[in-house]
């Protein structure tokens, strides 16, 4: 069991094994918690079809957070009354909410002693969810989403060479101001300047959505070549005024996840298929569930390859063509 | 024909040589006439067969070049009329140069691209001056179809010496198939000529020599079915006719004698008769002593055949085994790719002194069989590995095959072979060795290249089992049963090697030059030489062109170096020699690390390796000689010496392995030529000084 958990993660679970796992009887499934921060996403569905797949019977229960924090404690508390077998948290925000911090959490006030699996937790290790990717040293493993910093910025300079990029984040969220240190440091070595703007907070403190056009014209004045949008939640929610606003000028943005890509009309994308990460997620799960492993010894897994994304209607809108050597490889979206 | 007719008349007159020597000599002169004339003859008709392959193949395979040169430009004309359908208007296409030169690199029989609107407007090209001139260069002009209209052209320059050069590959191939089935059909016929023909005529001439001196008490049996054995038939009527009369007319002169009153004439019958059984030799009609013609040459097919397979994966072993390494513990892949070469000889090690013991009970024939067993399993196993630890366990039992038969042939050479023609029997044992040594790689590399890695094992496997097939119908299956002839010296003396250990001219031959030798041959030549030829680009093929060359070097110095140290009775001089020749061989490619530089290091590895091999030989055999004085029999000096040159040979290819892992391959090289020749002058020096002290004494 231990052999067919360890395959799987080399595989990066694009490729499942064969056969059905002698695994809970339909009767007597195992019971796993999907805790979700905005309503189930496709990463959801690849946790399910991978235990389908795998034959593993499963009872889910479906909590949605719904962007709202303080729903987290009531959620808390009913997982653990209910004692599933697993539960599976979506997001940085939702997997601290449930799990808490690896250092300094308050007792009492989270899931304890039930295995957890995350998934799109941008930075496990800064958001101190996990000391290491090696071993998490708590019954909690998951999966790491986001290309690297480095592989995002060679991606953006495949396309065309840049002097200059333009990011805007939301300064609350802590995976973005660490995603943005790194964007300076790897941008910094390609010699390419970072212009970052942090969205303005309104009267309620929280950051205002009326704002990014302005931004975007601030970056567009200061001669941006390329606009850039990472693991940052606000601007996932808000990317679609943010690449609209960018078009206008005539400048190019790049997503880092499928979410922000998917959810915009940004020209160029290097991301992690949410549902495959689904799938990892899943065969996380199963290690812990069928093959008996300790989630604390199990690495938090990656998938071995990334989605290169051109949305060619905006690539042709703005005159910016990708170059032959690129189309080979990358997923043209229309 | 006049010479068998000249010989025979030499015999019938009264002063005759010694019988023995010339039928030997004029045989030897059929056989070397007969393999001269077959070669002229198998030389010119696989030259015009080669000649009309070659030509055959250049005018089918022409096409086929200029096809693969049309597919790989399709491909580029395809990726530009994709990037056209998404929009992208034709002149505005990005970093066109660099996916031009893309496409130049990944095909190098091209010269030049360029896209050409329908105008014949060039936009894009890798290199203006080395547009093709149309008329006189290949040019292909491949249209860019974007939904179902003309939208440009992609133009591809094909370089006709890239074709030429293919070809050249290609006749290459042929050449090397050409001499490696010259050598093969060569030996074959050689050892069927002995076996079937000039040992039979050699054995009726010593009877009929005999018959002649009125020798009348054996007779010969031949399977063959042919002139020969119609004529040994007709021998053995006459020897049974002269018996038969013989005996009839000891009966009459019996009943004439008991007749006979006169006590006289009684005796005067009596002397007849004896005298006549004096002068001549009869027996009773029917007890002759049945001869069957045996030769150790019996053996040399089977065993030829069965080498052959071996060294067809000559060539690839090491990379075969690179493509299923998986990380085993801390050894690194460098090493653990180096691991079942050392393996397998460290089981050939283990198998000749068991092999032996056991030969002499079940006899040689029963022994080469039973090798065939693990040595096919050994092949087939490989073949169907999936991982480093699996191949490592099955090239073993092969290196266990490997002994096994090695150790029966040897066995059944030396059952044939009296002490003074045993040199004669061994360098036929030897003969089988080395041309395998020199065809197998050629061929395995052709055959790696045409059919892949675990197919040739697999051929190798078929032809193992050909050669068991072989052994079964050429060798005498009673040969050596139960006989412990030739291994009893170096099976009682277990204990005494440990005296040679403190010999001085000993542990200088074995340290100073076997060891570093062979290190050569089992770590260079077995493991890296592959290695460093594929890393340089070369084709299976390639390597084992390459690889042949170190076994012709071999077969060109061997003669001049054996007949050297015969002659100078100072092997030594040769040794240091030779010790040099390896180690710049070795030395070369680090400042030539080229195919070319490397082909000439295999070649000084090759040449040099002979001429130690017969001196080592030759000193060797001398320190036996002088074995009784500090107590070891002359078996167990060259039986431990053998021993520990197998050793060096074994260590080889995991010590090489493990200077690869730090350093490069030619930097790997480097440093065994230095320890190689820093051993050649060490031995040099030590025996200089020996020389002298003994002198002085």
């Amino acid at each position: 069991m231990i052999g067919r958990g360890l395959r799987f993660l080399t595989a990066a679970l694009l490729v499942v094994g064969t056969g059905s796992v002698p695994a809970q009887t339909a009767d007597d499934p195992f019971h796993i918690y999907l805790v979700v921060w905005r309503g189930e996403t496709v990463v959801e569905h690849g946790f399910r079809a991978h235990m389908r797949e795998r034959g593993i019977h499963v009872r889910y229960t479906l909590r949605n957070i719904a962007q709202d924090r303080s729903r987290i404690p009531e959620i808390v508390a009913e997982i653990r009354a209910a004692k599933p077998d697993l539960v599976h948290t979506f997001g940085t925000s939702a997997t601290r909410g449930i799990f808490g911090p690896f250092e300094d959490a308050e007792p009492g006030a989270h899931v304890e002693g039930i295995p957890g699996v995350f998934s799109i937790v941008a930075y496990p290790i800064q958001a101190n969810i996990v000391p290491t990717f090696e071993s998490t040293g708590r019954p909690l493993t998951g999966t790491a989403f986001l290309a690297p910093i480095d592989s995002q910025l060679d991606a953006i300079l495949a396309y065309r060479s840049i002097d200059s990029l333009g990011v805007i984040y939301n300064s609350l969220e802590s995976n973005s101001r660490i995603n943005v240190d790194d964007l300076r440091a790897g941008a910094e070595a390609r010699g390419i300047e970072v212009t970052a703007l942090p969205v303005p907070l309104n009267a309620d403190g929280r950051p205002d959505a009326g704002r990014l056009e302005e931004l975007v014209a601030e970056l567009a004045a200061g001669g941006v070549d390329f606009i850039y949008m990472g693991p940052d939640s606000f601007i996932t929610v808000n990317s679609s005024a943010v690449t609209s606003a960018a078009a206008a000028h005539g400048i190019p943005v790049f997503a880092g996840t499928e979410a922000t890509f998917e959810g915009s009309e940004a020209m160029l994308g290097l991301v992690s298929r949410y549902y495959l990460i689904g799938k990892l997620a899943g065969a996380q799960a199963e290690r812990i569930l069928v093959g008996g492993e300790q989630p604390e010894e199990i690495p938090v897994a990656s998938l071995a390859r990334f989605a290169l994304l051109i949305r060619m209607p905006v690539a042709l809108q703005l005159g910016i063509y990708p170059p032959l050597d690129l189309l080979r490889i990358a997923q043209v979206v229309s | 024909m006049s010479l068998v007719a000249s010989g025979g008349h030499a015999r019938s007159g009264t002063v005759s040589p010694p019988p023995e020597r010339s039928a030997q000599n004029i045989f030897r002169g059929v056989v070397l006439r007969l393999a001269a004339l077959t070669a002229v003859l198998l030389l010119l008709s696989q030259g015009v067969v080669s000649f009309f392959l070659a030509t055959t193949f250049e005018e089918s395979l022409l096409p086929d070049i200029h096809r693969k040169a049309e597919v790989a430009g399709e491909l580029a004309a395809g990726q530009i009329a994709y990037a056209l359908s998404l929009g992208i208007p034709l002149d505005s296409l990005v970093d066109m140069d660099v996916f031009l030169r893309g496409v130049l690199e990944r095909n190098p029989d091209f010269t030049y691209l360029g896209v050409l609107d329908t105008n014949d407007r060039v936009l894009y090209s890798t290199d203006a001056a080395a547009a093709p001139v149309v008329g006189e260069d290949q040019s292909l002009m491949l249209p860019i179809i974007v939904q179902d209209e003309l939208a440009a052209f992609l133009q591809v320059g094909v370089h006709e010496g890239a074709i030429r050069s293919e070809l050249a590959e290609l006749r290459l191939d042929i050449g090397t198939v050409f001499l490696a089935t010259l050598l093969v059909g060569i030996e074959l016929l050689v050892a069927f000529v002995v076996v079937r023909v000039s040992g039979p005529i050699q054995l009726a001439d010593r009877l009929i020599v005999l018959s002649a001196k009125g020798d009348f008490l054996r007779r010969i049996e031949l399977r063959n079915k042919d002139e020969i054995g119609a004529f040994a038939g007709a021998y053995n009527d006459a020897v049974h006719r002269v018996n038969s009369e013989f005996a009839m007319l000891t009966e009459e002169a019996e009943d004439a004698r008991a007749v006979q009153l006169d006590r006289t004439v009684q005796q005067r019958i009596r002397d007849v008769v004896t005298a006549l059984g004096k002068r001549f030799r009869f027996t009773l009609p029917g007890s002759e002593e049945t001869i069957v013609p045996r030769s150790p040459m019996d053996v040399r097919i089977p065993l030829f055949l069965f080498m052959l397979a071996q060294e067809l994966s000559r060539p690839f072993l090491p990379l075969f085994f690179d493509q299923l390494y998986t990380p085993i513990g801390m050894l690194s892949q460098e090493l653990t790719i180096g691991l079942p070469i050392t393996t397998f000889m460290v089981m050939v090690l283990i198998a000749i002194p068991i092999g032996g013991a056991l030969t002499d009970r079940i006899a040689p024939r029963a022994m080469f069989v039973m090798g065939i067993v693990p040595s096919v399993a050994g092949h087939v196993g490989a073949a169907l590995s999936g991982s480093i630890a699996e191949v490592l366990a099955w090239w073993t039992l092969a290196g266990l095959g490997y002994g096994m038969i090695f150790i029966s042939a040897q066995a059944y050479v030396a059952h044939h072979t009296v002490q003074s023609s045993r040199a004669v029997g061994v360098s036929g044992f030897l003969g089988a060795v080395f041309a395998a040594f020199v065809c197998g790689p050629a061929i395995g590399g052709i055959l790696a290249d045409r059919l892949g890695y675990q197919q040739t094992l697999l051929v190798a496997a078929g032809l193992a089992l050909f050669s068991a097939g072989a052994a079964l119908v050429t060798v005498d299956p009673e040969t050596g049963r139960g006989a412990i002839a030739g291994f009893r010296g170096r099976r009682r003396a277990n204990r005494s090697w440990r005296r040679l250990l403190v010999q001085r001219d000993f542990v200088v031959l074995t340290l100073f030059s076997a060891f570093p030798t062979k290190l050569v041959l089992g770590g260079l030549f077995f493991y890296l030489v592959p290695l460093f030829l594929a890393d340089l680009g070369n084709s299976q093929s390639n390597v084992g062109r390459i690889m042949m060359v170190f076994g012709i070097a071999c077969v060109a110095v061997t003669p001049l170096a054996a007949r050297r140290s015969d002659r100078l009775e100072r092997p030594r001089a040769l040794i240091s020699l030779g010790g040099l020749v390896v180690g710049l061989g070795c030395l070369l490619p680090a400042f030539a690390g080229s195919t070319g530089g490397l082909l000439a290091s295999v070649a000084l590895m090759g040449g040099g390796y002979a001429l130690v091999t017969a001196p080592q030989l030759a000193a060797i055999q001398k320190i036996a000689e002088r074995g009784r004085e500090f107590g070891v029999g002359p078996g167990v000096i060259v039986g431990s010496f053998r021993t520990l040159e197998r050793i060096g040979t074994a260590a080889g290819a995991v010590v090489v392995g493990a200077v690869v892992t730090f350093v490069g391959y030619g930097e790997a090289m480097l440093l065994v030529g230095a320890l190689v020749i820093a051993c050649t002058l060490a031995y040099a020096l030590l025996n200089i000084q020996h020389a002298s002290e003994g002198a002085a004494a």
